[in-house]
């Protein structure tokens, strides 16, 4: 029986994957052509002699790997450092009572909303006074600051979403606060935690504007800004670009399988102590 | 703790300390060109260098780069007590804007390459060095006039070394155009009786919303004598005797497609690329291009069918006028230090030397500047096509360096807009388009006053932002001192580094000041001049079309994935993980990125992929991007395709949430699909939902990346975002203090909104 109503289920699943593949399908058909064949016509989804070879380019002949592992080394860091701050934070913002709490989560809730590239002007001033440009702990401590509300906005509204009862209980075993943050809210945060570290590492690794503005040195750059390196003053080497876009597609895809997991774990976590 | 919590844990803390402890490989060895070093690693003298890729050593064209390798290899030979570091940076406006924020800091690197109508934002001689001291006379004499002239003050110092250009032609079939035409009606004629006649495009050109639409057609209008700026640099296009020559130019453009010479696609091209793909697949019998486009045709094109395409001079009012424009980066010095300031120019000109600039040229499909390459190296003294451009760029002119040319060129971006769609007539495009670059032009000699001589107000936003922070925290610890601890840090970051920016913003949108930073006094013009656009009301509209239906399209398509894909997780159905991943993935690859894939999809000739698969069902053409009302939704389903899986994976999260048992009562009472969505999901899911739609409906209302190379906002304004408009006033125009007034706008938006959300979500807690 479960065979049969698995059917439709599973030709939903296949359109949802064609309609967001399909137009990366040509992405990645661009990938494998060369120049010339870049404008042939009539479009072909697999040219003639279609190969990886703008892949092993990329990585051999480019830049490309160094900047994947400063995106790593920034994205995993910010992501880190944005956890480490938020978490506590909404923590408090949920569960405890007091006066300012509103007025502090309207701030957060507000700063989020503010485009970072509204203060590109003003945060590359402020990062020159600190002497962190051109620096991989000032791009980390201005992609955190950027994050943080996003963070305590949506960590306080999954802890908001844990049974009160949990916390009555283990507040009258005599638990302090920070034990019962540890022991009962912490492990039921599985799928909240995950798709915030996942937002997190995503929107770290796919920034250019101020990765770009914020770093000089070609040793300390980010994948965006190789990406777009590519655009050079009249010719854009887009078979080029196509591959150099998917190496860099990977990480996040592999970091967000990962992560997957999470989300189950946390909720079987919630179900075996709720 | 939970097993996988743990695990979780220890591979974060590993990562982390990786992360922390390793440093990037990039520099390696001691050879003598590495990817950012030229010379020894322990030579006394230090020069920076910011190149681009393409033109470097770092080229992924192997050719080009084994070419630089070669030449850096020499010149670290010749001067083994240098060191150059070098950078490679995108060739954007956004790297405009990057050196500008670094002259504002001093913090220019001392040789750059740039576009060459940047010059006048880096005031010459005060942070661009000139270049003659060190750049003897014969060898500037070799190079092409206007290379020389337009980068030279009146006291003869020259700013920067043109390191290759272009110039635009008119590319023609032989088979369909026996005889090029020389004048517009000519022109008109021969491309209407083919549009007629073949069913094919006679002549295609850029009108989209971008630069190129402008200086493609401005051989047009100096061709008639026409001039944008007099000698001092002043605007004078829209006074006459130019504003008539400017009118007849959009005139001509409007008749190309009320004639049928031309389709109203042109309207979407925004990118050369449109117009060599309409040429390869057969769909243009004429096109106005640049030079290096014949590198685009010759390889896609087989040797018989190149063989029909010829290139002519542009098409003009008169018969027997040459008139062409000359693009192209330069090489600049911004160099203080004498030492410095000589290396760099020999740098350079190393670099440029007739023996190298003959084979770079070649390889980078671009022109050399120099004249003695056309007499002595083969490819430019013998290629019919290279011996011709050569001989037109003698008489090329290049775009004015003056501080007004942005300002002139996105206004003449939209009244092109404008007359070619019909909606407004040349004159009044023109006219309109005068008094926009008058305003500016007002303002930039208003700002040009001297800075305040003591300002307390500077440090007002960050004398608030600290009592702000310290009375917040007072007020927490007086309550509750424990609770401290556990807000501070957060709190402290985000005032560092959002709160103090955004007062400083504040600050900045009281004045008039401009990117570079020269005087500034206080005033309310900025804000003034922004409320006072006459594009606002249209933008403002644009937008929330724009916003509502993104939003609502987002959230439901995210509803409807995350219970889809919940439901197939709690069935165990094969393929959900790659149904997720698919999702996802659209939704990392950069906007920019994703703005592209979408133009090239959608691209309005026979080679646009949508076009294509469409004609293979018979469908006719539709005007994906060239129609406003069509870009518009072309817009929104890009933006929608990148941004469900935000939603999705948000409200997949708050499913997760959901207990079990109320699944399993679900079952037992055997609701069915939509009462199990209405009973239980919606309700437990209507906080996340709440957040949901707060959030995005902010991230769409900050989004611009994936318009700016899909349709710039055109036709004209029919698809410019308020966003956009941002992005443009700060990278285009230089004036930070009115790009702050704008910025300043979106924040009250932002926070009204943000406002407005909270109330929403505090009477949900509350019912």
């Amino acid at each position: 029986m479960k065979k049969r109503t698995d059917r439709p289920m599973q030709l939903a699943l296949l359109l949802v994957a064609a309609a967001f593949l399909l137009p990366q399908l040509w992405l990645f058909s661009l990938s494998t052509k060369t120049k010339a064949q870049v404008y042939e016509y009539p479009p072909k989804l697999i040219s003639d002699s279609a190969s990886l070879r703008n892949y092993a380019a990329v990585i051999e002949k480019t830049q490309i790997p160094f900047y994947l592992w400063n995106s790593a080394r920034v994205a995993v860091l910010a992501t880190a450092l944005t956890l480490l701050l938020g978490i506590p934070a909404a923590y408090v913002l949920s569960r405890e009572r007091f006066k300012r709490r509103d007025g502090i989560v309207f701030l957060f809730l507000a700063a989020q909303m503010v485009s970072p590239l509204i203060l590109l002007v003003p945060i590359y001033g402020l990062v020159a006074k600190l002497h962190l440009l051109d620096t991989h702990a000032g791009l980390v401590l201005v992609y955190s600051a950027i994050q943080i509300p996003f963070t305590v906005v949506v960590l306080k509204s999954f802890f908001d979403g844990l049974p009160t009862s949990l916390f009555e209980a283990a507040r009258l075993d005599g638990c302090s606060r920070f034990s019962i943050f540890r022991l009962v809210a912490l492990p039921l945060l599985g799928p909240g935690l995950a798709s915030v570290a996942i937002f997190n590492l995503a929107a770290y690794w796919s920034e250019f504007c101020l990765a770009l503005v914020l770093l000089d040195s070609q040793a300390r750059f980010t994948i965006p800004v190789g990406l777009f390196s590519f655009q050079s003053g009249y010719e854009t080497e887009w078979h080029l670009v196509a591959a150099a876009s998917f190496i860099g597609l990977l990480p996040v895809l592999l970091a967000f399988i990962m992560l997957q997991r999470f989300f189950v774990a946390g909720l079987t976590a919630g179900a075996t102590k709720g | 703790m939970p097993r996988a919590s743990r695990r979780a844990a220890g591979l974060l803390s590993g990562l982390l300390l990786f992360a922390t402890v390793a440093a990037s490989p990039a520099d390696q060895g001691d050879e003598l060109v590495t990817p950012v070093r030229i010379g020894r690693a322990d030579a006394p003298l230090v020069i920076s260098m910011w190149a681009q890729q393409e033109y470097s050593h770092l080229a992924a064209r192997e050719d080009m780069a084994a070419t630089f390798h070669e030449i850096f290899r020499q010149w670290a030979l010749a001067h083994p007590d240098i060191r150059i570091d070098i950078s490679v940076m995108p060739a954007l406006e956004l790297h405009k804007a990057k050196l500008l924020m670094a002259a504002a800091n001093d913090r220019l690197p001392d040789v750059a390459s740039i576009d060459s109508f940047w010059v006048p934002l880096f005031t010459p001689g005060k942070q661009i060095q000139p270049l003659d001291p060190y750049w003897p006379r014969e060898d500037r004499d070799d190079f092409l006039p206007f290379t020389i002239d337009t980068l030279s003050d009146p006291a003869g110092h020259v700013y920067g070394m043109w390191h290759g250009t272009d110039c635009r032609v008119l590319y023609y079939r032989k088979d369909l155009v026996p005889k090029p035409p020389q004048t517009w009606d000519q022109l008109i004629e021969i491309a209407s009786r083919i549009s007629r006649e073949k069913k094919i495009s006679g002549y295609v050109f850029n009108a989209g919303r971008w630069e190129g639409a402008v200086f493609d057609h401005l051989p047009m209008f100096w061709g008639q004598g026409g001039e944008l700026v007099n000698e001092k640099g002043a605007p004078v296009f829209g006074l006459p005797p130019n504003r008539e020559k400017m009118i007849r130019v959009l005139q001509f453009m409007r008749d190309t497609v009320t004639k049928g010479a031309s389709p109203s696609s042109v309207l979407a091209n925004n990118d050369y690329q449109q117009l060599s793909s309409a040429a390869i697949s057969g769909d243009a019998a004429m096109f106005l291009g640049g030079s290096w486009q014949l590198r685009d045709l010759e390889p896609s094109l087989s040797k018989e069918q190149f063989a029909l395409w010829d290139v002519a001079p542009i098409p003009q009012r008169e018969a027997g006028v040459v008139s062409t424009g000359a693009g192209g980066w330069i090489w600049v010095s911004f160099a203080q230090d004498p030492a410095k300031a000589k290396a760099a120019a020999e740098l350079i000109q190393f670099i440029e030397s007739s023996k190298n600039v003959g084979v770079i040229s070649q390889l980078a499909h671009q022109l050399p500047a120099r004249k003695s390459v056309y007499r002595q190296f083969p490819f430019f003294s013998e290629d019919p096509f290279h011996k011709r451009f050569g001989e037109w760029l003698a008489g090329a002119r290049a775009r004015p360096a003056v501080l007004i040319y942005p300002t002139i060129s996105e206004q003449l971006q939209l009244a092109i807009g404008y007359a070619v769609s019909g909606d407004k007539t040349p004159e009044q495009a023109v006219d309109g388009a005068w008094a926009e670059v008058m305003k500016v032009a007002e303002r930039q000699k208003a700002g040009a006053a001297p800075p305040p001589a003591f300002d307390p107000l500077m440090f007002a936003p960050a004398v608030l932002t600290l009592l702000l922070l310290l009375s917040g925290l007072f007020a927490v610890w007086r309550e509750n001192r424990a609770l401290v601890a556990w807000l501070a840090p957060a709190l402290a970051l985000a005032a560092a580094f959002l709160l103090y920016p955004m007062l400083e913003l504040i600050r900045l949108s009281a004045t008039n000041t401009t990117t570079e930073g020269a005087g500034y006094s206080y005033t309310a013009a900025s804000l003034q001049s922004v409320a006072g656009d006459p594009g606002l009301p249209g933008m403002i509209f644009v937008t929330l079309l724009f916003v509502t239906a993104s939003v609502v399209l987002q959230l439901v398509i995210g509803l409807g994935l995350a219970v889809l894909i919940d439901a197939a997780r709690r069935r165990g159905t094969w393929g959900t993980m790659f149904a997720r991943a698919s999702v996802v993935s659209a939704w990392v690859i950069p906007g920019v990125l994703i703005g592209v894939l979408w133009r090239i999809l959608l691209m309005e000739n026979r080679a646009g992929i949508v076009t294509y698969l469409g004609s293979m069902f018979g469908l006719p053409a539709l005007p994906w991007l060239s129609s406003g009302s069509f870009a518009l939704a072309s817009v929104v389903v890009a933006n929608v395709w990148r941004g469900s899986a935000f939603s999705m994976i948000l409200q997949f999260a708050g499913l997760m949430r959901i207990p079990k048992e109320l699944h399993e009562a679900a079952d037992l009472e055997g609701l069915t699909r939509s009462q199990r969505l209405r009973w239980l999901i919606l309700p437990q899911l209507k906080p996340i939902l709440a957040l949901n739609l707060v959030l995005i409906t902010i991230s769409t209302l900050n989004t611009f990346d994936l318009i700016l190379p899909l349709t710039g906002g055109g036709p004209a304004r029919q698809t410019e975002v308020i966003a956009l408009f941002m992005y443009r006033s700060a990278f285009f125009s230089l004036e930070a203090g009115r790009s702050a007034a704008i910025a300043t706008v979106m924040l009250v938006v932002n926070l009204a909104l943000a406002l407005v959300a909270v109330r929403a979500m505090r009477r949900q807690a509350a019912s």
